[in-house]
């Protein structure tokens, strides 16, 4: 029986952190809920730890393909020149 | 990783395939990998696939005359973007069946039920902002055109036109993506994951099963210990899911280890549930499956400077940070040195996974890494961004330093957020190819922990004995990333793309590969005790060992970033 109020016990302190203080702080300091908007509006998951997990590596990975070889970009040109 | 990790000496048999967990976890992981290579390479939809690249390529071959991106040339671009065959019936019915518990913000039960109604007050409170976005966007797409229709008619001869149509067109860009992001809020679906989650659960228990009982082990032990297992898994999903929880990196990976260690070190882990904390098997299953992830054309993705940041600086680190835990730091235990200079210096927990695996570290080492990683990379990832800003480092080197230190790619892409969407591209970028990297890692901490670190002093090891030490998983884990990457790059960008990419990876492995580490994790808590872990703790020199690498990692990432993006390559950061 002490064991399981031990588990619930604590339990219940790391669920207090996790959803109680961290969401409060989140709330108070201007800066921690600037980059919880910032999370939302981006779909952000900061819990997530490998590249395909991570939409935003899959975004910047295009918009780079984009702007290093695309018209307009060093390459672009280099490739219309050799076309001419 | 059991509590008494050995070297296995015993002489390699051919039986081995049949009976050794690393060829089950081989077997297992290669099962899913062909059967999502065979199912996607050869469906209905490649065609479809195939002939819109085809008319895409052609409208931006057409467009290649510019002197700039055009908006038909944005157009067709945002076409092959959409061409993903996870959008096929195997991909959907893959993700329907493999369905984690979803986020949530108070109530739990919205974790695994969003009724009609739900959906509904979902999607009317997103249309607001979509249609603000979407006027948005066509206006800005109305004056774009008019501008490139201008430099048109210049025959793209007139400087000051050409710029004020890249200009405009940059625009309608910046607004075609939030109203696209917006758009996505409104797409709320009503679901009821309880469902699939049994059914996969009796899936999952069935398929370890089929390795469990070749290794001559109790199935119906294992499958009562594991049903434990997936239900803390479960549980440690919806608490990582909560958006607060995820905000601070807290995800089910790290609920799964904290519940299971409460339960273990509290009411006790039931004897019965032991069976099936399979700790091994589900992270080298989980590993071999990561191996199809791991893409080598990837490194190329932004240029040399990118390859140097994230491929030359980060062995440095690791390599120095080892030699510092051993020979200053006197580290006790050689395994938890190299699981943490690989998780700080490489790409965090994935990294850790790996390493622990191909040195078979304890999983109390595993554990402390992750936690060491997972405090540091909350911290770092407001500190960071916000000291980049204060003292004026520009944004593009900012991104830069940002995906080659911070540990976790979700942290890096929020912390790139911070700064801007620049940025976080390269931010999130850098750090994908420093994901890559894990392959390289995991093989050379293997080799030389079979031919260095495990052989007594004098002893000379010759390549059978170095075969029969090997973590024959590590090659499974090499073979899936270099056929997966050998495909991807024959098909091409566009066709590799839609369909290893968004297809093979994102449209099956992944779903799997998450689910194994998820399932490792509450295993390593079920089996952990607690005082194990403080003892490895002792004297703080794993924190030592961290904060010492960190900060060398941080000084040569900025250094290297800098000469890179502004000394030598200052033409790729301007196209950025």
């Amino acid at each position: 029986m002490k064991r399981i109020v031990q588990c619930f016990l604590l339990l219940g302190l790391i669920l207090v952190f996790v959803y109680g203080f961290l969401p409060w702080i989140t709330v108070h300091i201007p800066a921690l809920r600037h980059m919880h908007q910032v999370l939302e509006w981006h779909e952000i998951d900061p819990s997530r730890f490998y590249y395909s997990d991570v939409p935003q590596t899959l975004e910047g990975e295009l918009y780079l393909r984009g702007a290093m070889h695309g018209p307009g970009s060093a390459h672009g040109t280099q490739q219309r020149e050799d076309e001419r | 990783m059991g509590n008494d990790i050995v070297v296995d000496r015993s002489k390699s048999q051919l039986s081995d395939l049949w009976t050794k967990e690393d060829y089950w976890a081989i077997w297992l992981g290669f099962v899913i990998i062909a059967v999502c290579l065979l199912t996607y390479l050869n469906s209905g939809i490649r065609q479809d696939i195939e002939a819109k690249i085809a008319a895409a390529n052609q409208v931006q071959q057409q467009e290649a005359a510019a002197p700039f991106k055009t908006i038909a040339w944005y157009k067709a671009a945002d076409e092959k973007k959409a061409l993903k065959a996870s959008g096929s019936p195997f991909g959907k019915f893959i993700s329907h069946w493999t369905k984690k518990p979803g986020k949530w913000n108070t109530n739990p039960l919205d974790a695994f039920v969003k009724t009609e109604e739900q959906a509904k007050a979902e999607v009317a409170k997103a249309m607001p902002k979509y249609e603000d976005a979407k006027a948005k966007a066509e206006a800005a797409l109305t004056a774009a055109k008019a501008a490139e229709d201008a430099a048109r008619a210049a025959n793209f001869q007139d400087p000051a036109l050409n710029d004020a149509a890249k200009a405009a067109i940059a625009q309608w860009r910046e607004a075609a993506d939030a109203a696209a992001k917006a758009k996505a809020k409104t797409k709320a679906k009503p679901f009821n994951i309880f469902p699939t989650l049994i059914g996969f659960g009796i899936f999952l228990a069935l398929f370890f099963s089929v390795g469990t009982f070749f290794m001559g082990k109790s199935v119906p032990a294992f499958i009562r210990g594991f049903f434990l297992v997936f239900l803390v898994t479960v549980l440690a999903y919806v608490l990582g899911n909560q958006s607060f929880s995820k905000q601070y990196g807290i995800g089910a990976e790290a609920w799964g280890v904290v519940l299971g260690m409460l339960i273990a070190n509290t009411v006790g882990t039931p004897q019965w549930a032991k069976q099936g904390c399979e700790v091994e098997y589900f992270i080298k299953t989980g590993l071999v499956l990561l191996g199809a992830e791991v893409l080598f054309n990837k490194i190329v993705a932004i240029g040399i400077p990118g390859i140097f940041v994230a491929w030359v600086v980060t062995p440095i680190v690791l390599i120095s940070t080892f030699i510092f835990g051993q020979r200053v730091l006197k580290i006790p235990s050689p395994t938890l040195n190299i699981v943490i200079s690989a998780d700080m210096s490489v790409c965090g927990t994935s990294a850790a996974i790996a390493t622990a695996a191909a040195c078979r570290a304890k999983k109390e080492e595993l554990t402390l890494s992750i936690g060491l990683s997972l405090v540091f990379t909350s911290i770092m990832m407001i500190v960071l961004p916000a000291f980049i800003k204060a003292v004026g480092i520009p944004e593009i080197l900012g991104g830069a330093w940002i995906g080659g230190t911070i540990d976790s790619t979700g942290a890096v892409a929020a912390a790139g957020a911070f700064l801007g969407p620049k940025a976080m591209y390269v931010a999130a970028t850098i750090k994908m190819i420093q994901n890559v990297l894990i392959g390289v890692t995991a093989f050379g901490v293997a080799v030389y922990w079979t031919t260095k670190m495990e052989v007594r002093d004098g002893e000379r090891v010759g390549f059978d004995e170095i075969w029969n030490r090997f973590p024959k998983f590590v090659l499974g884990f090499l073979a899936a990333s270099i056929l997966i990457s050998s495909i991807s790059a024959s098909l091409g960008k566009d066709l590799g793309y839609s369909l290893i990419d968004q297809g093979v990876v994102r449209g099956g492995t992944k779903a799997f590969r998450g689910w194994a580490f998820a399932l490792s994790f509450a295993a390593i808590g079920l089996s952990t005790n607690f005082r194990e872990l403080a003892h490895y703790f002792k004297g703080g020199k794993p924190l030592i060992l961290y904060v010492c690498g960190q900060s060398f990692n941080l000084a040569l990432t900025l250094l290297m970033a800098y000469i890179m993006f502004y000394l030598v390559f200052p033409e790729i950061t301007a196209q950025i």
